[in-house]
């Protein structure tokens, strides 16, 4: 630690800068950008709300999740069957259990609600999941989802299955997302710099030391998993506002594999590296969208690719791990390589790099 | 009782294609550490083969034992191309590869073939029904347990007979000191992907005859089964492996009997909750041992 300089002064600068790019493009892209590209920001700062929830847990625990997907899916639909007006409930769940199809609630008494089911979800599993260690907690967590999906897919009375539970109110602006990224990009930072944090990250470098430590693993594994499946649940309330149509296929593979890319690719081990990650991902695809969706070139009309943006996801993800397993940022946040560049200006040399617990 | 038999059978057959494929996961983990997601796509590409080799002509009898062979061939050349390069990092750095292969093939047949489920044949016979008494037992299920019984008995033989067999057994405990007794690592390794490649084959070809039809995504369900099938077994152990298997298929069956229609549906999540629940009593499965934390 420079001397002088408090542990939270590094952490909170490092934050307020991602806060302050995030907003700099959340509140630029209206201006500057078509209402396209305003539907597309709005996206991706939902999936980077995904995107660093996943890091919470995967990023500081070092177990794969597969399954946070799950916990899109059960935000999105339980708002969505809480705040979906009476009228078209009648019509399209009319059986729906526990009374649900003659009531509607607000949008934040729902997404209130669908956050408090999510926690209490993710506080059973996340026990059941941590009784394993390691693959077979990724593959519990994997269970997870397909016990979701299987679930959603053949609830028809809840919710409607692979028919599409339509005509949710939208309530999902740019500015809210934008906002709740901010707040979870703090809440990510915090954690990594917290006492359970800290002690979570000791039992990923060496499970062992950190237990002979006193630091409960599997206590902070679980504290972990819930905050990180919350703030998962939250993506997918704002994922249910913002497209006004569910079906349950929208939470599984596709969106798996591309937050997954978003993560690896920046690196999971920092705050910093989902945010580049999700960054780059979502240009790349941008770019390529108009060759996924069959252009014309040379006045072939090429016919539409299903499953490239998929494809590139997987090379990527391989590249990946066989040139930069940590990812592009490795366990450097953005404000380790503010004080690197600070310091190598000055002409010191870059050993005035913090000596954080990495 | 005569239901009791019945319903064992099921369990047999459907577990003997579960033990199968856990089998060759655990195999390839054993060897080098990596829980290969891809496996699954080795039954999508086997199908896809088959589709292939139906539409060259060729008879039924040359159809089966091919697409098993590129199953095995498949399975080395992931591994040579894909997995020998991140060889010895991090068991998740070796996930995440293996997950990115398996996304690849998946959009790869996505992206070339159609992606709607496209009808494979299968031999007639194999549907055809044996009675015995009151029971009634279909061709395949006979085929495929008595398949897994013989794959397991030459898998045994290899493994206690031969040198690559000794050789990938003590693999199993101490990779490193079998290369300090001069086994050349890349033969053990590319052994044990294509054992973990031959015995998927055989599981794929009765999977697609059960199905008749393959599909981009195929290869999914069944290897997270499988993976659950290692975990139940106890994770990293070969018996471990099979006794999984089959006792994962005794689980579905019985879940299927007692489900009824109305919850048919949920049978996956009902099968995923029993495991879930074993677990949490048992977390080093029916055969492992319970070691420190890891991560």
């Amino acid at each position: 630690m420079n001397s002088g300089r408090s542990p939270y002064a590094k952490w909170l600068g490092g934050s307020a800068a991602l806060c302050l790019a995030l907003l700099l493009s959340g509140l630029l892209v209206p201006i500057l950008g078509s209402r396209a590209d305003v539907r597309i920001a709005t996206g991706f700062f939902i999936n980077l709300i995904v995107v660093l929830g996943l890091q919470i847990f995967m990023g500081n625990s070092g177990i794969m999740n597969f399954g946070f997907v799950a916990f899109m899916g059960i935000g999105a639909y339980t708002s969505a069957v809480l705040v979906t007006p009476v009228i078209v409930k009648m019509e399209t769940i009319p059986n729906a259990p526990f009374g649900i199809s003659g009531f509607e609630l607000n949008f934040w008494t729902g997404a209130l609600i669908a956050l408090v089911l999510s926690i209490l979800i993710a506080f059973i599993t996340g026990i059941a999941i941590n009784r394993q260690d390691g693959i077979p907690a990724s593959i519990a967590a994997l269970s997870v989802l397909i016990i979701v999906h299987t679930t959603l897919l053949h609830w028809l009375d809840l919710t409607r299955g692979p028919r599409a539970f339509y005509r949710i109110p939208i309530k999902t602006s740019l500015n809210l997302a934008m906002v709740v990224t901010l707040v979870v990009v703090v809440i990510a930072r915090a954690f990594k710099e917290s006492k359970v944090g800290l002690q979570l990250r000791a039992s990923r470098d060496d499970p062992i030391a950190a237990s002979t430590m006193g630091v409960d693993v599997r206590r902070v594994r679980v504290i972990s998993w819930v905050l990180s499946s919350a703030i998962i649940s939250v993506g997918g309330v704002l994922t249910a506002h913002l497209l006004g149509t569910l079906n349950p296929d929208v939470f599984y593979f596709k969106i798996t594999f591309l937050i997954l890319a978003m993560l690896l690719l920046g690196g999971q081990s920092t705050v910093s590296g989902p945010i580049l990650g999700a960054t780059l991902i979502t240009i790349g695809l941008e770019l390529t969208r108009d060759l996924a969706e069959g252009p014309i070139v040379l006045g072939l009309d090429l016919p539409r690719m299903f499953g490239l943006p998929q494809f590139f996801l997987g090379v990527v993800i391989v590249l990946v791990m066989k040139f930069r397993p940590a990812g592009i940022l490795g366990d450097a946040e953005v404000d380790d390589i503010g004080l690197r560049l600070w310091a190598r200006l000055h002409g010191r040399s870059p050993d005035a790099k913090s000596q954080t617990i990495k | 009782m005569n239901l009791v038999v019945q319903q064992a059978i099921n369990a047999l057959s459907i577990g003997a294609l579960y033990a199968l494929l856990a089998l060759g996961l655990a195999m390839v983990f054993s060897v080098m550490g990596l829980v290969n997601f891809a496996h699954g796509e080795l039954i999508t590409i086997t199908g896809f083969a088959m589709l292939g080799f139906e539409a060259l002509g060729l008879p039924m009898a040359a159809i089966l034992p091919l697409g098993v062979l590129v199953s095995t061939l498949a399975a080395v050349l992931m591994e040579r191309v894909a997995f020998r390069p991140v060889r010895g990092a991090p068991g998740t750095t070796m996930l995440l590869t293996s997950f990115g292969v398996s996304i690849v093939i998946q959009n790869f047949f996505l992206l070339t073939v159609e992606p709607k489920p496209r009808a494979v044949g299968t031999p007639a016979w194999f549907r055809t029904r044996i009675s015995v008494g009151s029971l009634t037992i279909q061709t395949l299920q006979i085929l495929t347990a008595l398949a897994t019984v013989a794959a397991l008995l030459v898998l045994v033989l290899v493994l206690r007979r031969t040198t690559t067999g000794l050789a990938m057994r003590a693999a199993a405990e101490r990779f490193d000191v079998v290369r300090l007794m001069g086994i050349r690592a890349d033969r053990v390794v590319t052994a044990a992907f294509a054992v973990s490649g031959f015995l998927a084959g055989i599981a794929a070809v009765f999977i697609i005859s059960k199905r008749g039809a393959v599909d981009p995504f195929m290869g999914f369900i069944p290897v997270i089964k499988a993976f659950v099938a290692t975990v139940l077994g106890g994770f990293g152990s070969l018996p471990g492996a099979v006794i999984g298997g089959l006792f994962l298929g005794v689980i579905e069956v019985t879940l299927d009997v007692y489900l009824g229609p109305s919850l048919e549906g949920f049978r996956d999540a009902f099968v995923f909750l029993v495991v879930g629940g074993l677990l949490v009593i048992r977390p080093q499965g029916l055969l492992g041992v319970r070691a420190r934390v890891t991560t």
